[in-house]
């Protein structure tokens, strides 16, 4: 699976790696059990510092997608995270305010839920579409 | 290994013909090298500086290839005559190494004239501001790096085998030797130095030896270790170069240490006074390592360029032009040393060469980059 980080965008990079690391567990490109790179080793490829790649493994730790074994590192946990009522509402203010953004643009509901749609069937086809990036 | 076959007294004719005639090839293949260097390296680097690829077709880039071109004829050739003129009179070693450098230093002086002016033309035209600067990598390969791409640790058995019998033999042979042990030969092959029997010449071959695994197999190690570069707009065929490049060149590593290894032990064999009694096969193998080295190299840059840049591939053209990560201000002196305490890598690719280079800005990288210079300025003050 290919990360792109964009060192000049106003998302913070590990944020950036974040989403990465989730949309490919989604996508299926990055397995249930399957090793992520070391620490180090990414931080060198990226060209940045180890912990910027650690905060992103301890966040996804946190929030019950990876498992950080002392001796394989970092792992993608087979059992993925559960929606509880704190996700829920942070998924509602979320999306208000990406379709308030949409609705003050001129997207309509049914132009909105169509992309939804697509989205969810590329996740569910697993293929590796970047069209949305 | 010409060190070690070099009468420190008298030279004759001969033989000084034949040094110059190594120093003088030497500094030819350095021209040629620097000549041949900017089409070898990546395509989006034009003398150090990144330019976008997109733009690499402005006519200004290609007069500054001519005008690189020309320049080196019109300095290089005439400088690389006198030198090695200078080389032929000189006598003493210490000056001859000097003159090398400040032939090196003249080839630098001339990249480093081309190197402002790409910087210039980079400025002129804007291109440090355009795109956004994005950096990709694999997971998959940034993970199983240690596994894939590159030939197995294992193959550095055969060249360690070769030295621990040469170990082994120095200490079962070490009762038997004569009291005086021959360390020279001159160029007719005749016996021209001895020295006293003792543990410490009978086994400074074999530590040599074992220096030169050591090393190579840390060049390996290092090969393994870069930062890996992946062109944003092919990924995966950057990918795919950029492992055919290390591997290709650690096979040369490999066959080159176990040429060597393999030199040594027959040097050994020499001093022990057993198997050989001319130094024949010596010069045989030290003839097919140099031209293994040399020729192995100049194929290998040419074949595969800096990175696999030359590999053919089939590559997919998706359109949109994605700009890579513009480091530039992070290379110093010329854009030939990388100083970048917030990148965690300590060996990169070089931007102006084939290989790699380290990081200045990591305490190991920096240690790495003054190393050679200590052990020179060591050497000069040394020998008198």
């Amino acid at each position: 699976m290919f990360i792109k980080i964009d060192f000049e965008s106003d998302m913070p990079i590990y944020e950036q790696l974040r989403r990465q690391i989730i949309k490919g567990i989604a996508k299926g490109d990055l397995e249930k059990g399957e090793q992520l790179p070391s620490v180090r080793q990414l931080a060198e490829d990226i060209g940045i510092n180890l912990h910027t790649v650690n905060k992103t493994y301890n966040i996804l730790k946190e929030e019950g997608y990876l498992a950080i074994d002392r001796r394989k590192g970092a792992m993608v946990k087979d059992i993925m995270p559960m929606v509880d009522e704190e996700y829920i509402n942070n998924l509602y203010s979320e999306l208000e305010y990406i379709i308030a953004n949409s609705y003050c643009r001129g997207i309509s509901k049914e132009e909105f839920l169509k992309l939804c749609e697509d989205i969810y069937d590329r996740l569910e086809n697993k293929q590796g579409g970047e069209k949305y990036d | 290994m010409i060190d070690w076959k070099i009468n420190k007294g008298g030279k004759n004719m001969t033989e000084r013909v034949y040094l110059m005639i190594i120093y003088t090839s030497t500094l030819l293949i350095l021209l040629i090298l620097q000549m041949l260097m900017p089409k070898l390296i990546r395509k989006n680097i034009l003398f150090g500086v990144s330019i976008p690829t997109n733009k690499l077709e402005d006519k200004d880039i290609k007069l500054m290839y001519k005008g690189y071109k020309k320049d080196n004829l019109i300095i290089g050739v005439p400088a690389l005559i006198v030198v090695s003129y200078l080389l032929y009179i000189s006598k003493s070693p210490k000056l001859q190494t000097i003159l090398m450098f400040s032939y090196i230093g003249i080839l630098f002086f001339i990249y480093l004239k081309y190197n402002y002016k790409a910087k210039k033309l980079k400025k002129e035209r804007g291109w440090d501001k355009l795109g956004r600067k994005i950096v990709v990598v694999d997971m998959k390969y940034s993970r199983d790096k240690s596994k894939v791409g590159n030939i197995s640790p294992l193959w550095f058995l055969i060249p360690l085998g070769i030295t621990l019998f040469n170990f082994i033999l120095a200490f079962i042979i070490y009762p038997s030797l004569p009291s005086k042990i021959p360390i020279h030969w001159n160029f007719q092959g005749e016996i021209t130095t001895y020295r006293d029997k003792s543990y410490g010449v009978v086994l400074l071959l074999p530590f040599i030896q074992l220096g030169m695994v050591c090393m190579f197999y840390f060049i390996y190690w290092m090969i393994k270790n870069t930062k890996q570069q992946i062109d944003p707009n092919n990924p995966e065929e950057s990918l795919k170069r950029s492992i055919i490049f290390k591997k290709a060149w650690s096979i040369y590593l490999l066959i080159l240490l176990i040429l060597v290894t393999v030199e040594f032990s027959i040097l050994s064999l020499l001093t022990y006074g057993i198997v050989f009694e001319t130094t024949r096969a010596v010069d045989i193998l030290n003839w097919i390592i140099l031209a293994f080295s040399i020729i192995g190299g100049l194929v290998l840059s040419m074949k595969l360029g800096q990175g696999g840049e030359k590999i053919k591939l089939k590559e997919k053209n998706s359109g949109e032009v994605i700009y890579k990560k513009d480091d530039d201000e992070m290379w110093k002196l010329g854009n030939t040393i990388y100083y970048n305490p917030e990148d965690s890598s300590v060996f990169v690719e070089k931007r102006f060469g084939i290989g790699w280079t380290v990081n200045a800005g990591r305490l190991l990288g920096l240690f790495l980059l003054v190393l050679p210079i200590i052990i020179i300025v060591l050497t000069f003050i040394l020998i008198k």
